[in-house]
């Protein structure tokens, strides 16, 4: 079902990457999610925010289109989800993949083209191509020829993404991709979060580190099985919305405040 | 022992086991990238149990046939029960992972178990009620190198030969959908289709097997041989090319040895050839393998 708009309308809608409508997915009968409605515009980084079992990873498979909602609908770019082709590059939690798996890192980057083959067609010379660029920029290149196996966490986390890179989608869904990766990852990754926003790729990310987030995203989603807010990071992470989703302190705010405003002297 | 007048079925059965072999180790190692290694188990004791369901109707059916001058295969039956007892199983094995209440290994298990007591509850029963019908059915427990005649022969053929081509033709697909299921959907591949197709195989290639492995060994050939080309290389598809070698052999080699010595049951002896390959790769392997390990840790 493709929406149809009034020109003006139609505008607003194309800025619009990611729409969420009333969506609520259970499991067992227990909300994962509840009635969330939320509009990620187009070329944004967002952070996901909330604390353990909030439903981030639901959130962001549902809007991969891996999990269905169990009511409400989501619209990429004002599609449904099950209308997409190509527009959602999704990065799973590094614990969700089997890296036993048999085979190297050039094959699992190689992954990201497959959705442009055909059943029994082989991968191109510019797909190769692509594949040799990912490595490159995640900084994975000598590596090709390692076994998936023997990689360390932050090396497994950049051959993810440089798969979903391979990919080439409009929309990047990534579900902690920096947790308990070592610093060179970690810059690594944000240089390449950044390119992506350069390049008017929408990606939304699940973060679970608050002191970085004023510093590498511009909109932050505060979820707690409801939606508690959504914005400007600095509108967002107020000590109200903090208290509101972890029910903790206003310490760590303070903190993080005090950081923000550290930095900001600091590009002064 | 083979006498020189059973060439036919030799011939036949050297065939099926080869086949079997090439096939199941292929699809052996699908199975055990999704990490159902156990439920070839629980599907092959399902089977078992539909085997000996569709004997007991069987017994009623040729009653019935005697009493209307016609004939009733009893093959047919036994094969029918095959498919269905596999089927029945991998329906309720995955009503039983949805309920979340145990982990999947521990259903596997359990279903196997169970399966196992009522099949031997209804083979004792059969023996000492099944008359005529009671021959035969020792097969199933561990394989026979005189099991398939040759329509079912043809049948496998068909069966092995689609399996082959459905992996090959589907390997890149199947290879994103068992490393990882939320990749695969975001990539848009149907996954469940990719999983029917994969379950429809495996109960193909299990109803064949219980007759040359037999219950309880119907495993090995599914798992050996992707264990054992596990040790030769670091490639999903050099390791399903290896395993189906090794399965194919294995099935070769088992059959001549059954064949010959007379007193080992076809499962048995194409289990202890993989068993034979597993341990010579297990020490020689250069990847894995115990000799480079201990000459590495020499020097």
């Amino acid at each position: 079902m493709i929406r149809t708009y009034s020109s003006k309308e139609h505008i607003e809608q194309l800025n619009v990457a990611v729409k969420c409508e009333n969506v609520t997915v259970e499991y067992k009968g227990r909300p994962n999610l509840l009635n969330i409605n939320m509009e990620v515009p187009s070329g944004v980084l967002l952070a996901v925010l909330g604390p353990n079992n909030s439903g981030k990873t639901t959130l962001l498979k549902t809007i991969a289109g891996v999990e269905k909602p169990t009511a409400g609908n989501i619209y990429i770019y004002s599609r449904p989800t099950h209308a997409l082709k190509n527009d959602v590059a999704y990065v799973p939690e590094r614990n969700h993949v089997n890296w036993d798996f048999p085979i190297n890192l050039f094959d699992l980057v190689l992954m990201g083209s497959y959705n442009r083959l055909r059943r029994a067609e082989q991968p191109h010379k510019k797909d190769k191509i692509a594949v040799k660029e990912a490595l490159e920029r995640m900084g994975l290149e000598k590596l090709a020829k390692k076994s998936i196996c023997d990689l360390s966490r932050g090396e497994k986390h950049r051959a993810l993404i440089a798969r979903a890179l391979v990919q080439d989608a409009r929309i990047y869904i990534m579900d902690d991709p920096m947790v308990a990766a070592d610093e060179e990852s970690i810059n690594i990754i944000v240089e390449v979060l950044q390119e992506l926003r350069a390049k008017k790729k929408t990606v939304i990310v699940s973060h679970h580190d608050f002191v970085t987030i004023p510093r590498y995203f511009d909109m932050v989603a505060l979820l707690n099985v409801k939606l508690l807010g959504i914005g400007k990071t600095e509108d967002i992470l107020t000590e109200e919305n903090f208290e509101k989703t972890y029910g903790m302190s206003a310490g760590i705010i303070k903190n993080i405040r005090l950081y923000m405003d550290e930095s900001h002297d600091r590009t002064k | 022992m083979i006498e020189l007048s059973d060439t036919f079925i030799f011939d036949t059965m050297l065939k099926s086991s080869s086949l079997l072999g090439l096939s199941a180790g292929m699809l052996g190692v699908v199975i055990s990238y999704q990490r159902r290694s156990i439920e070839i188990n629980a599907l092959a004791a399902g089977s078992f149990v539909g085997i000996l369901v569709f004997y007991l109707l069987a017994g009623v059916g040729i009653y019935l046939s005697s009493y209307f001058s016609g004939e009733i295969d009893k093959y047919v039956f036994s094969f029918t029960g095959s498919i269905f007892g596999a089927l029945f199983m991998i329906i309720l094995l995955n009503i039983l992972y949805k309920t979340d209440r145990l982990h999947m290994h521990i259903i596997q298990s359990l279903m196997t178990a169970v399966m196992l007591g009522v099949g031997i509850t209804l083979i004792t029963y059969i023996r000492q009620t099944g008359g005529a019908l009671d021959s035969g059915i020792e097969i199933y427990l561990f394989g026979e190198t005189t099991s398939l005649n040759s329509e079912e022969f043809d049948f496998l053929r068909i069966i092995a030969v689609a399996a082959v081509v459905l992996l090959l033709l589907y390997f890149r697909r199947l290879k994103i959908v068992i490393f990882n299921k939320d990749i695969a959907r975001t990539t848009h591949f149907h996954v469940s289709f990719y999983y029917t197709l994969i379950n429809i195989m495996v109960i193909c290639l299990v109803a064949f097997s219980i007759k040359i492995m037999g219950v309880f060994l119907t495993v090995a050939i599914f798992l050996i041989p992707a264990v054992t080309a596990r040790l030769w290389s670091n490639r999903l598809f050099i390791i399903m090319i290896l395993a189906g070698v090794f399965g194919a052999v294995s099935g070769t080699l088992g059959t001549i040895v059954s064949g010959t010595l007379g007193n080992m049951t076809l499962g048995i002896a194409i289990t202890l050839i993989l068993a034979v390959f597993f341990l010579a790769s297990l020490i020689i392997s250069p990847y894995k393998g115990l000799a480079g390990k201990l000459i590495k840790y020499m020097r």
